[in-house]
C-alpha cells in the first residue's frame, strides 16, 4: 500500500469504518512507515481538536433579531402594496375600457367605417363626407365648409384613442426593484479598476467601472488588484432609497437597507444628481500621538472627479478603541463637491496599550464607488508617544503557511509596530513566507511587492494598494 | 409533549406562525454554530441566521416531507453561507476572534504577542487555533467538516443537504481533515 493510499483511509480508520482486511492493509503499513503513523497521529488530533470545539453562545438579541425579520416579511400588506399587486389585472381592465371608449367615440363620429389613421390627404380618393353613411342622409350644403376641419379633427381624435388604447394595453411599469441590500456588514470585493493614472501615496482611489462592462466588478473600492467578481445591479437612484429607515437601522448601514413598501424618498430629488461613473480618492491620516485614555486625531481626506449629493464615511474601532462624537460610527455624512479635498476629522480614545485597529469605509450613492481600509495603528501607551519613527519598524519572527496576503500584512504591522493601512484592492492572495529577525517594513515590502502590490510609505504608515 | 419538528412544519405550511417561530427557537442555536464555524466570524454568523430562517419561512410551502427540516434547512444555511463566502472573497480578513471557552462570547481581539512576549496557552488558545484553521479551509472542504464534526450530520445528510453523491462527502471530509492537520501543524503540541 502507498502512502497515498493509506492517507485516503484515514477517516475511515478513525471511524472504524474499514472492512478487516482494509483495516489490516492500512495498520501494516502505518507500523512500517513512520511518517504515515506521524501523520495519522496527527489527523486523529486534529479531528479531536475540531470535534472539541465547545458550541458558541450568540448574542442574547439573536433571536429577537431574527422574530423582527420574520416580523417583516410577514407585514400585513398596505392597501398599496395590495393595490400595487393587483397592478397587472388593474392595468388590463383599463385597457379595455380605454380600447372600448375609444372605439365608441371613434364610432360615434364615424359609423359604419373601418379605422384610418392616415391623414385623409394620404388617403387615395378620400372623399370625405362620402365616407360617413349618416352625413350622406343630411343636408350637404350646410357642413360643407366645415366638413375638413371637422373630419380631420376625427381623425385625430381616432389617433389619439388609438394611441391612448396602445399605450394603455402597455403593461403597467412595475416600480424599480432595487438591488438586494447587503446583509452583511463587511466590505464587498474590491473591483479590477483600471491602472491608476497618478496614485498619490496612501490614497485609495475608486472608480465606477463603465456600465455595461462584463466581469468588472462595480462594487468596492480600491484602484487596483482582486479578482472579478459577479458584476450588481443597475445604478440606484438616490431618490428610490428609504433614507429614514436607513437611519433608523441598527447598523447604521447607510445603503444597506431599503423596503420594497416604502415610498420613495422624494426629499434628494431637488439636490445634484448623481453620477454614473466617478473616481473616489481616499486617505486615512494616523495620529500623531498615541495614548491611551486621552482623545487623539485621526482624519480621512476625501476627494472625487465629480460632485456627489451625499457621501457617508464610517470608522469602526475595536472593543478596546472607542469613537468619539459619533453617531452609528459616522463621522461624515454630507455633499462632496468636486475636486474639493475634504478632510473628515474624528478623535480616538485608546482604552488599552498596545496596537488599535480600525475599519474606514466611505460610502456613496453610486453603486460600486467606495471605498475601505483595515487600519493597524500600534505603539498606544500609558505617556504620549510619538508614533512610530523607524519607518522599518522592529525585527519579527514569522511563519505564514497559506496565510491569506490581508491578515498577514496586518499581522506583522501589528507585531512590527509599524503603522499600515491596506487598501481593499489588496486580495486574498495566500502567501508561504517565513523569516527570522527581519525588520517589519522589509517584510511588508517583500510580501506586497512580491504579488505586485504598490507600496509607499508616508506619515510615518506603510500604504499598501492595488497592483499596477 | 414538544412538538416534533415535523409537526410544527406541518402547522407553520398551514399559516401558524407561532408553529414556525417554535422551529426557530429550537433549531436557531445549531444554525449559528453552523454559520459561525463557516463563515469564521460572529457578525456574519448572525446576519446568515437570519437570512436563513427568513428564507426557510418564505420557501416553507415548497418544503416536502421526503426530507428531514433540519436537512432541508441546513441546506438553506450551507448557500447562504456559501453566497457569504464567495461574496466576500478577496476582502478584509476579520480581526474579530472569539474565545470558545463559555465565557463571555462577545468578540475580543487577537491577543496584542508584542505585549505578551511569554504569553503562555490555555485551552481558549486551542480553540482560537483550530477555529481559525477551519477558516483557512477552501469552502467545499470546511463545508463538510462542519456539518460533519461539528454539526453532527451523517454522511446521508451531508450529502442530501449539500446535493452531492456519498463517496465525495467522504473523500472531502477526509482531505478536509488532512488539511486542517496540516495548518495546525505547526501548534501541534498543544494538541497532543
Amino acid at each position: 500500500m502507498r502512502c497515498e493510499q493509506c492517507r485516503e483511509k484515514f477517516s475511515d480508520l478513525y471511524a472504524g469504518e474499514l472492512s478487516a482486511s482494509e483495516a489490516e492493509l492500512v495498520r501494516g503499513h502505518l507500523a512500517s512507515c513512520p511518517h504515515c503513523a506521524a501523520a495519522y497521529e496527527q489527523f486523529a488530533a486534529a479531528v479531536a481538536a475540531v470535534r472539541g470545539l465547545e458550541p458558541v453562545v450568540p448574542p442574547a438579541r439573536l433571536l429577537d433579531d431574527i422574530r423582527t425579520s420574520l416580523e417583516a416579511t410577514r407585514a400585513p400588506s398596505t392597501l398599496a402594496h395590495r393595490v400595487g399587486k393587483l397592478g397587472p389585472v388593474i392595468a388590463a381592465a383599463a385597457c379595455f375600457v380605454l380600447v372600448f371608449i375609444g372605439v365608441l367615440t371613434y364610432n360615434n363620429y364615424r359609423p359604419g367605417t373601418a379605422l384610418d389613421l392616415r391623414p385623409p390627404s394620404a388617403i387615395p380618393g378620400q372623399v370625405l363626407r362620402e365616407e360617413a353613411p349618416q352625413p350622406q342622409t343630411e343636408p350637404v350644403t350646410p357642413e360643407a365648409s366645415e366638413a375638413p376641419a371637422t373630419v380631420a379633427e376625427k381623425a385625430e381624435a381616432a389617433a389619439e384613442s388609438e394611441k391612448a388604447a396602445e399605450t394603455a394595453t402597455k403593461p403597467a411599469p412595475e416600480p424599480p426593484s432595487l438591488p438586494p441590500a447587503p446583509v452583511v456588514a463587511t466590505p464587498p470585493a474590491p473591483a479590477p479598476a483600471p491602472p491608476p493614472v497618478s496614485p498619490g501615496p496612501g490614497e485609495v482611489r475608486a472608480e465606477q467601472p463603465a456600465p455595461g462592462a462584463e466581469g468588472v466588478t462595480p462594487s468596492a473600492a480600491a484602484s487596483t488588484g482582486g479578482g472579478p467578481e459577479a458584476p450588481r445591479g443597475p445604478r440606484r437612484a438616490i431618490g428610490a432609497l428609504d433614507l429614514a429607515a436607513a437611519r433608523r437601522d441598527e447598523e447604521g448601514r447607510y445603503f444597506a437597507k431599503t423596503t420594497e413598501t416604502a415610498p420613495a424618498d422624494k426629499s434628494l430629488a431637488a439636490l445634484a444628481p448623481v453620477p454614473e461613473t466617478g473616481k473616489l480618492f481616499v486617505r486615512f491620516i494616523p495620529p500623531q500621538l498615541r495614548q491611551i485614555g486621552q482623545p487623539v486625531t485621526s482624519a480621512v481626506a476625501l476627494s472625487c472627479d465629480k460632485s456627489l449629493p451625499e457621501v457617508a464615511v464610517r470608522v469602526e474601532t475595536r472593543r478596546q478603541m472607542r469613537l468619539l462624537h459619533s453617531e452609528n460610527g459616522y463621522v461624515y455624512r454630507g455633499p462632496l463637491t468636486a475636486g474639493e479635498a475634504k478632510q473628515v476629522e474624528f478623535k480616538l480614545v485608546a482604552q488599552q496599550q498596545g496596537t488599535q485597529r480600525l475599519r474606514v469605509s466611505v460610502e456613496t450613492p453610486v453603486t460600486g464607488l467606495e471605498a475601505q481600509m483595515e487600519v493597524v495603528l500600534p505603539g498606544f501607551e500609558t505617556t504620549a508617544v510619538q508614533s512610530p519613527q523607524d519607518p522599518l519598524g522592529e525585527p519579527i519572527t514569522v511563519t505564514f503557511k497559506e496565510t491569506p496576503l490581508r491578515q498577514a500584512l496586518l499581522q506583522i504591522a501589528r507585531q512590527g509596530r509599524v503603522n499600515l493601512v491596506l487598501g481593499s484592492g489588496v486580495s486574498g492572495q495566500r502567501v508561504t513566507y517565513s523569516c527570522l529577525d527581519t525588520p517589519a517594513g522589509s517584510v511588508i515590502r517583500i510580501l506586497a511587492d512580491a504579488d505586485g502590490y504598490q507600496v509607499e510609505f508616508q506619515d510615518n504608515t506603510y500604504y499598501i494598494s492595488g497592483a499596477q | 409533549m414538544p412538538n416534533s419538528d415535523s409537526q410544527l412544519v406541518a402547522k407553520a405550511k398551514s399559516g401558524d406562525r407561532h408553529s414556525f417561530d417554535l422551529l426557530v427557537e429550537q433549531n436557531y442555536l445549531l444554525v449559528y454554530n453552523t454559520a459561525y464555524r463557516m463563515l469564521g466570524d460572529s457578525a456574519s454568523a448572525e446576519d446568515a441566521t437570519q437570512t436563513a430562517f427568513v428564507r426557510a419561512y418564505r420557501s416553507l410551502k415548497r418544503f416536502r416531507a421526503t426530507s428531514a427540516f433540519s436537512t432541508w434547512l441546513y441546506r438553506i444555511v450551507c448557500n447562504v453561507c456559501l453566497d457569504t463566502i464567495r461574496s466576500h472573497k478577496d476582502e478584509t480578513v476579520s480581526l474579530e476572534v472569539v474565545y470558545d471557552d463559555g465565557d463571555d462570547p462577545q468578540q475580543r481581539p487577537l491577543p496584542d504577542e508584542s505585549a505578551e512576549p511569554g504569553a503562555y496557552i490555555e485551552r481558549s488558545e486551542r480553540q482560537r487555533l483550530v477555529h481559525r484553521a477551519i477558516s483557512q479551509l477552501a469552502e467545499d472542504y470546511r463545508m463538510v467538516l462542519v456539518l460533519y464534526d461539528i454539526t453532527g450530520l451523517s454522511y446521508e445528510e451531508i450529502a442530501e443537504t449539500l446535493e452531492i453523491p456519498l463517496g465525495t462527502v467522504k473523500s472531502r471530509l477526509n482531505r478536509a481533515r488532512l488539511a486542517l492537520k496540516d495548518i495546525i501543524a505547526p501548534d501541534l503540541e498543544l494538541f497532543l
